[in-house]
């Protein structure tokens, strides 16, 4: 079972796929222990995010729903906010965190190897945690509403396997960036702030004028949040064209799993 | 490779580059010079070998582990490795503060890749062998920095790889850690286990390596004993130089009158192959230049930095530019230890006005039937 190290660093494609799956459980623990050295995750912790997302959700409500009148038929407002609000929130916290992961775990990376994925796969689980309040906070206000559960809510496990997919790609790309470029924490920030808007997280996509919507089917998150609302609160199924967006995140899902593969033993010379 | 080689590393070398960046305004581009940190090295260890590696900073020795333990990959060459192999670059590493002592182990434990279902098996010896059973809930950022590297310590060597990687680990930490430190490679040794140890102190590895590598701006020399890892032929550590001692006195910005020029140690065994016996004695000669009074102290240390024994003098001022002044242990006093000499010279007042520190080291071997720094007589009756 002798192993030898040579300089191009070559891994199988399969062998690297097995060492990602055997360290699952060290994504997971880093993830666990980061939860825990966040001292807002403890109980009270999970409370004030539930605050906090209940006041985001309360001026989302008072600003686009009832200042601007955003028109979203027959559901209401808070009820239609929230899908977009928690699946955005994954996103741009996976992007945040993914930004700089590397670089906060520099001194680990350089004294330690094992797959070096693992670090911004357990952002991603971290992110979890925060995606799973925001889902169960929905479900309850679903219920309070008096909205009732559609056939398409069995749909929305696939959806899951979307946005999981959707969120480890973006956040493996940047986490890839920022090894060439310290800028990437706040390039990263700032595109966030800016695509927010360029999605329909606040509004129904039936507001932005057709010229304009091919903005909307190459962005990805549009796409998941478009068809997690289908699944969820029953508006029209979408656009096929938003399959483009979701294709889009598959081949980067691919490539991206390439790109790991090649540097994955090189990342400690690179940073 | 036979089948009784764990490690053979072949021709390797690794290249770093040292880039000069220009301030972001000037058009110069960023110069990129390449240096071999590890130069076309080649080398065999056997299982159960303990290998002791040592040379001065930035010589290569914690590059070659960091490709041993595949953290940065060789620029040329191949290491192959018959094992598993659990690398010990810095000990604590990957702990969370606020997360307890127990979750910890868990975390550590998986970054060697350990399952969890292997972790528990252990568990109890790795909290028996930290030895602070009542703490193993708190979280490690309330741990003392002793009872940190303990029970990081203990997760390492129960990790059960083939193949263990020490780097530095005796540099931090007390004497009893130290102790530990070597008493836990020596069963690691004794269940077969191969262990590459680097250290600024390969006197303390004396006893138990079996190979002792010495490492010289990326190149190597291999030796079988002790005596040659400890003393570079090339830098004699019994002679200092003015050189050596001119950049301590300018890092002192205050005129001082005084000027320490030469030092000189004899030990009752003039030849450094004879530092390893017991009997050991030790002159120093100091020659120096003092247009002031002053009070001359030499003391002598220990490897911790604690003080075995001190002695003084006081100079008069002179015109005569070489005054020696000698001090002697005479046989039979010092144990064998590494020792440090220390020289502070003090002014009429009781302040010290410049500080040599650890300005030689002699590197007596330590005896493990006579350990200890002095000789005290004890009466040992057998019956």
């Amino acid at each position: 079972m002798s192993k030898i190290i040579s300089p191009d660093g070559h891994i199988g494609s399969l062998d690297y796929l097995k060492s990602i799956w055997a360290s699952r459980h060290l994504a997971t623990t880093l993830a666990k222990g980061e939860i825990k050295n966040q001292s807002s995750m403890n109980i009270t912790g999970i409370f004030l995010n539930i605050i906090q997302s209940l006041i985001g959700l309360a001026v989302y409500w008072i600003v686009f729903g009832v200042a601007i009148g955003i028109n979203t038929g027959e559901i209401p407002y808070p009820i239609f906010v929230l899908p977009g609000i928690f699946i955005w929130h994954y996103f741009s916290a996976i992007t945040g965190y993914c930004s700089n992961c590397f670089l906060l775990s520099q001194i680990l990376i350089d004294k330690l190897y094992f797959p070096r994925i693992c670090i911004p796969l357990s952002k991603v689980i971290l992110g979890l945690v925060d995606f799973t309040i925001g889902f169960v906070l929905f479900v309850i206000l679903f219920i309070c509403f008096g909205q009732s559960f559609t056939i398409n809510w069995l749909a929305f496990p696939l959806i899951f396997i979307m946005i999981i997919l959707c969120v480890t790609s973006i956040g493996l790309f940047i986490s890839f960036i920022s090894l060439f470029s310290m800028d990437t924490t706040r390039i990263a920030a700032q595109l966030t702030n800016f695509l927010i808007f360029i999605t329909p997280v606040f509004y129904p996509d039936t507001i932005i004028p057709e010229n304009f919507k091919f903005i909307l089917y190459i962005n990805p998150v549009a796409g998941i949040i478009e068809y997690a609302r289908w699944s969820l609160i029953g508006t029209p199924l979408p656009d096929f064209k938003y399959l483009i967006g979701i294709a889009f995140t598959i081949c980067l899902a691919i490539v991206i799993f390439f790109i790991f593969k090649k540097y994955e033993k090189r990342i400690t010379d690179l940073m | 490779m036979t089948p009784e080689t764990a490690i053979s590393i072949r021709n390797l070398s690794k290249e770093y580059y040292r880039a000069e960046k220009p301030s972001p305004f000037s058009r110069k581009s960023t110069k990129r010079t390449g240096f071999l940190a590890v130069n076309d090295i080649s080398l065999d260890i056997q299982k159960g070998e303990v290998v002791c590696i040592s040379g001065h900073n930035g010589s290569g020795k914690s590059t070659l582990l960091k490709m041993i333990a595949e953290v940065t990959l060789p620029t040329s060459g191949e290491i192959e490795i018959d094992g598993k192999v659990a690398s010990i670059l810095e000990i604590g590493i990957g702990f969370q503060p606020e997360i307890s002592g127990y979750e910890n182990i868990f975390l550590s434990g998986a970054m060697y890749g350990l399952k969890k279902s292997e972790i528990e098996k252990k568990i109890d010896k790795i909290i028996d062998m930290f030895g602070f059973p009542e703490f193993i809930n708190t979280p490690v950022k309330y741990y003392s920095s002793g009872m940190y590297m303990r029970l990081a310590f203990s997760v390492i060597v129960n990790i059960e790889a083939d193949i263990y990687l020490f780097d530095e680990v005796t540099s931090v930490g007390d004497t009893e850690f130290r102790t530990k430190v070597t008493q836990e490679i020596l069963r690691l040794k004794s269940q077969k286990a191969t262990i590459l140890v680097v250290t600024h102190t390969p006197a303390l590895f004396a006893k138990i390596s079996d190979k002792f590598v010495i490492f010289d701006k990326g190149k190597i020399n291999i030796s079988k004993t002790a005596q040659s890892a400890i003393t570079n032929p090339k830098d004699n550590p019994l002679h200092i130089s003015f050189d050596t001692l001119k950049q301590i006195k300018e890092t002192y910005t205050s005129e001082i009158d005084f000027d320490l020029l030469e030092i000189d140690i004899i030990t009752s065994a003039t030849e450094l192959s004879k530092l390893f016996d017991t009997n050991i004695g030790l002159k120093a000669n100091f020659k120096y230049k003092s247009i002031s009074e002053f009070t001359f102290v030499l003391s002598i240390s220990n490897q911790t930095g604690n003080i075995i024994t001190s002695a003084s003098a006081d100079l008069h001022p002179e015109e005569a530019d070489n005054k020696t002044i000698t001090f002697e242990i005479p046989s039979g006093h010092l144990r064998p230890s590494p020792i440090s000499l220390n020289v502070d010279i003090i002014d009429n007042q009781g302040k010290t006005l410049i500080s040599y520190p650890n300005i030689a080291n002699v590197p007596f071997t330590e005896n493990i039937a006579r350990s200890g720094y002095v000789n005290i007589p004890i009466k040992v009756e057998v019956e």
